[in-house]
Order: C-alpha cells, then structure tokens, then sequence
C-alpha cells in the first residue's frame, strides 16, 4: 500500500458561533511524516476530527489523492484509507488485543477494501442490480445478507480471507511488539502497551493516512523513543502518510520532516522542525507576546 | 408434565417442576437474548420484540398448517418443524429489520425517551394488527404433531417435546453465541456496542451492525415463537406481550447488555416461577396456586433489582452485546 497525499483546502470548522477552524491550507505529500503542533485548544484534534469524518467541514475541500473526501461518513473514509488514534486510548476494552486488530483488519481484507463509496459496482447478477435499483431498496442490503452469509457459512473464499486478516493481524502485534500479549484482554494491558496496540489497530485497516493524536503522551523518555522508531518503521515498511499532533518538543524534532503550527485554529507557521522553531509567531504562540518583544527578557 | 395426582413433595413432584422450568425457561431465553443485544449496542429497549415473537410463531403455524396440519407424521414431522423455524426466523428477522428502519433509525438522535415511545407504539399496533385486522379476535391453534410421550429414569421423567425445547434451544444458543465470538459479523457487531465512534473508524458500517443485531435477536425470538406454539399450542397477536414482559424481565436479572446473562436469567426466572412458587409454597400457611407464578417472577425482579441492581452478571464486566 502507498501513502495517499492529504490536502486541506481553504478548510473551515464552526460550531454555533465558536470558529474552531478557519481557512486551514495543508499539503502534505504522499509518504511525508508531518508534525501538527500548536497550544492547547489549537484545534489540532478538531482538524483530526474532520479529516476522520467525526465532524463534517463547515467550508473548504478534503482531498485524499485525487479524490474530494469531505462530507463522508467514518467508515467511508476508513475504507479509502484514513486511520487515526486517540490522544486517550480508545481500544475495544473487553476485547483481547488479537481481536482489536483483527476488527480493523476484517473489513479491509479482499472485496471490501476501498469500494469508492460513491460507486456502485453491477453485482454480476441481473435481478440483485434490479433490486437494487428500486427506489426505496435499503443501500447495502445486499451486501449485508451476503456479508453475513459469509460470515456465518464460511465458504472456502470466506475462511482463506478470515486466515490472511489473522496472519496480517499477528504480523502487526510483532510489529509493535505484542505478539506474546495477542490473547490478552485491553483493558488489562499496560498504558504503554495499549498505546502500541492502538497503532497496530489503525495500522490494521492499511491506512494511507496515519492520524497519530499524541502517541507519546504520558509515556517516559524511553517510551517515547520506541514509538519514535515505531513511527519511522512504520512509514518506511507500510509507505502510510503521517500526520502527527505531539507536544514533546524532543519527538517532533526527532521524527518529522515538516511541521505545521496552528494557534487559535489558524495555520500560523509551517516548515521543518528547524525552521519553525526559531519562527517569531510561534514562540509568541507558545510562549506569549512578552516573551518575544524583547522588552525584558530579549528572548528570540 | 405434571399429573395433578403427584403428591406435593415428591421426587417425581420436584423433577417435573424443575422440567417445567427449563422448558418456559428456554422460551424467555431465548427472546431475552434480543433484548439484550439491542440493549448492548443501542441502550433501547426494544418493547415491540414480543411482537417479533408472535410473527415468528405465525409464520411457523403458517408452514405447518401449509405441510398438512394435524396430518403430518413419521420423519415429516421433523422437516416440518425444521421448515417452521426456518420460516419463523426469517419472518422474525424481517420484521425486526423493518421496524429498526422505519421506527428506531430516524430516532437515533433523538433524546432516549423518543425510540422508547415508538417502541411501545410499534408493539401495540402489531399485536392489534393480528389480532383485529387478521384474526378477528380469534386464536390459532397449533398442530398437535409432535409425538407424545415420556422418557423417564427413575423418579426423573420428561416429555419428547420438553426435551426438544430444552435441547434446541440450547443448541440454538450456542449457535448464536459462536456467531458473536467467532465470525467476523460478531466481532463487528461487538466493536459497535463498546463504542460506535470508534468502529466507524475501523471502517464498520454502524448502521448495517446495527440492523445485525436486530436480524441476529430476531431469529432466536422466531424460534422461541415456533417453540412456544408447539408447547402451548394457542397462539394470538397478543401473546407476545407476557412472555415480552418475562424476557425483558430475564435479561435484567442476568444484567441487560450480556448474552450469558440472558440466558442464566431465562432459564433462571423459568425455575423461579415453577421451583421456586412450590418452595415458598412449603412454607406453612403458603398457598400459591400456578396462576400465582407471574407475581412470583415481578416480586423476584423488585427484589433483584433493590440489592443487585446491574443484575446477576455485572454489566461492566459482560456489556459485549
């Protein structure tokens, strides 16, 4: 699978009177790692919110590729290849960590992955594209009765598919290294492990857009280190576009190549980690206009 | 069975009774089970369930009937009652589907109470629709085609069609509980009830998961229909709201939201009713005749819920539709 370019065009996010985005212009190139940065209430997770679908653009396009994405539901855009993970883990917590990745991996496996949402392909069968044609037909209805079928009689074709989703899921566990923690239940897993299992999940649906929402958060330095190399190794074997929102300084200089800055849902700065370090309006964000007259400190 | 002559205390006594109550228990079992899944993965109560019940024992009668009545016999009568519930979980499962997309989906977003309210709404107009629009007030009776007698050791003895209650539906169990854990449908399904967010992003269709569940409760309540017609043999278009009622009943006491605990509950509330009426009734000055057995079941729900109010199997631990 290949990185999918991501490109924000002119995006915008109100709720009622409150602009939480506004006129967000981000280009960032298949295969790139990019740094997402800004002080709190930034809208860095409102931005993740829209690319992932949890909210749809108030004005603006998402593009992925060469396609216009805005306006799908999640799992539509799951299904093009945007996958994300939770500043707060949010694992299937009663579920063992085989399964969580396995839940990602089954809907992304042979005929299902990556349908464009829009089209709608003949079926094959006259009478079901007759059926299907009817007004009122419940969409998908089809689909379902045989997704279920499938599932439940397991044909040859079915269990070949349901065979390659667990080899895929257990390479993704050795991957992040939970291979030997595969039967354990979520819930019951250490904070960091959790964090990795969370990657191995958005890993499990072949993302071509990797959202990663502060993997490192919480973690000690040594932590964060592997999830650094983590995030390299997985770009470089899975060829994922990363978007990354992270807070740790050390982290956004060790794994990004370029970094966006946004402060009070505007894109203030952009550049590589060098350059926006020594950006004027990104300290002023960061640290306040004081800091940066010099009118004491004479900090720059 | 239970001959009325059985002296009150007895070995034989007790055994039917526990028998009495596997066999309700199995029928409340099974129709709990869709009222736990909808609870696990939508926290409605889907009231109009009982009523999907009652269309599964029709469209069972409706096959039998079809396949000759009272004149099936020798191994037809066991493609019959396969056919039966065949038809019965399929009617049953389209009719759950329908009613999740004209009664509850619109309502998704609405404040809780609103889905509630179409719920009972749905349950009302079905059972009238049957019972009014098709049936004129009148019942159908059940073909009487399963071969009677006992099997019995010792002081334990138990009917064919007891024993097949029990049996399939246990089977059918089973059937569904491999359903949830083990094919990529169930896992799916259960993802969406631990949270809809974040299946979405996994790139599950939440609204076709949620039309699973429907489908998958539904088909247990059909075969739950089929059951009981074969059992008591009156079916109407009101006979789903009391056994409703005692399912609902049963996946509360289990803890609603888990399928081990619906079925626990069943088979629980069924013993209840028949076991434990008699062993209240050994209390001198205790006299609790069978018609008593529906207070005894609501008394023992107002009880359950004061001291264990999640129900048997904790919710926490078991809420995995």
């Amino acid at each position: 699978m290949d990185g999918a370019r991501l490109q924000t065009i002119g995006l915008g996010m109100r709720f009622q009177g409150l602009t939480a985005l506004a006129d967000i212009d981000i280009d960032v190139p298949a295969g790139q790692i990019r740094g997402l940065i800004g002080p709190n209430g930034a809208g860095k997770t409102t931005l993740f919110n829209c690319l992932t679908g949890f909210y749809r653009p108030t004005s603006g396009e998402l593009r992925l590729g060469d396609m216009r994405v805005d306006g799908l539901e999640p799992h539509e855009l799951s299904a093009l290849g945007i996958s994300r993970t939770f500043q707060n883990i949010r694992l299937f917590s009663n579920m063992t960590a085989l399964e969580n990745v396995l839940v990602g991996a089954h809907t992304h496996m042979g005929d299902v992955r990556a349908t464009p949402p829009a089209a709608v392909r003949p079926s094959g069968n006259r009478l079901v594209d007759i059926a299907r044609a009817l007004p009122g037909a419940p969409a998908g209805a089809y689909g379902s009765v045989r997704e279920f079928v499938g599932a439940v009689a397991r044909p040859p074709v079915v269990r070949a598919s349901e065979r390659r989703a667990v080899g895929f899921a257990r390479d993704l566990l050795r991957t992040v290294g939970l291979i030997n923690r595969e039967n354990e239940i979520a819930r019951n897993m250490p904070y960091g492990d959790q964090r990795r299992l969370e990657i191995a999940r958005a890993l499990a649906t072949r993302p071509r857009l990797l959202l990663l929402d502060e993997p490192t958060a919480g973690m000690n330095p040594q932590e964060s280190a592997a999830v650094v190399a983590l995030i390299r190794r997985v770009r470089n074997e899975f060829g994922a576009t990363v978007i990354l929102i992270e807070h740790q300084m050390r982290v956004v200089m060790g794994v990004c190549e370029q970094v966006t800055v946004l402060d009070y849902g505007r894109k203030i700065a952009e550049g590589t980690p060098a350059e926006v370090q020594r950006d004027r309006r990104v300290v002023e964000a960061y640290l306040g206009t004081r800091a940066v007259g010099g009118d004491s400190h004479g900090t720059a | 069975m239970t001959p009325l002559f059985l002296a009150h205390g007895s070995a034989e006594f007790w055994s039917d009774q526990t028998v009495n109550g596997l066999t309700t228990g199995s029928i409340y079992a099974l129709v709990a089970l869709g009222y736990t899944m909808v609870y696990g993965i939508l926290q409605l109560i889907n009231f109009a369930h009982g009523e999907v019940f009652m269309v599964g024992a029709f469209a069972g009668y409706g096959v039998l009937v079809a396949l000759g009545g009272e004149d099936i016999s020798g191994v037809m009568v066991l493609v019959a009652i396969i056919l039966a519930l065949a038809a019965a979980g399929a009617a049953s499962a389209v009719t759950a589907a329908t009613i999740e997309r004209v009664a509850y989906r619109p309502l998704r977003n609405a404040p809780r109470l609103a889905p509630l309210i179409s719920a009972i709404g749905v349950s009302i107009f079905l059972s009238h629709l049957v019972d009014d629009g098709f049936l004129d007030g009148k019942s159908k009776f059940y073909p009487q085609i399963f071969p009677t007698g006992d099997l019995s050791a010792g002081p334990l003895s138990i009917s064919y069609l007891q024993l097949f209650l029990i049996g399939s539906s246990l089977v059918m169990m089973a059937g569904l509980y491999w359903v949830v854990q083990r094919t990529r449908t169930g896992k799916a399904i259960r993802a969406v009830s631990e949270s809809r967010e974040n299946a979405a992003l996994m790139g599950i269709d939440v609204d076709r998961m949620i039309v699973a569940t429907f489908v998958l409760g539904a088909i247990m309540a059909g075969f739950g229909g089929v059951l009981y017609g074969l059992f008591l043999s009156s079916i109407r278009g009101s006979m789903g709201f009391l056994p409703g009622v005692k399912a609902f009943t049963a996946a509360v006491l289990g803890g609603i939201g888990s399928i081990p605990g619906a079925v626990v509950g069943g088979f629980f509330l069924g013993l209840t009713e028949s076991v434990g009426r008699e062993l209240l009734n050994e209390i001198p000055g205790v006299n609790l005749p069978n018609e008593w057995k529906d207070v005894v079941a609501f008394a023992l729900l107002v009880v359950v819920l004061i001291f264990r109010p999640t129900g048997i199997f904790r919710q926490r631990e078991t809420k995995r539709a």
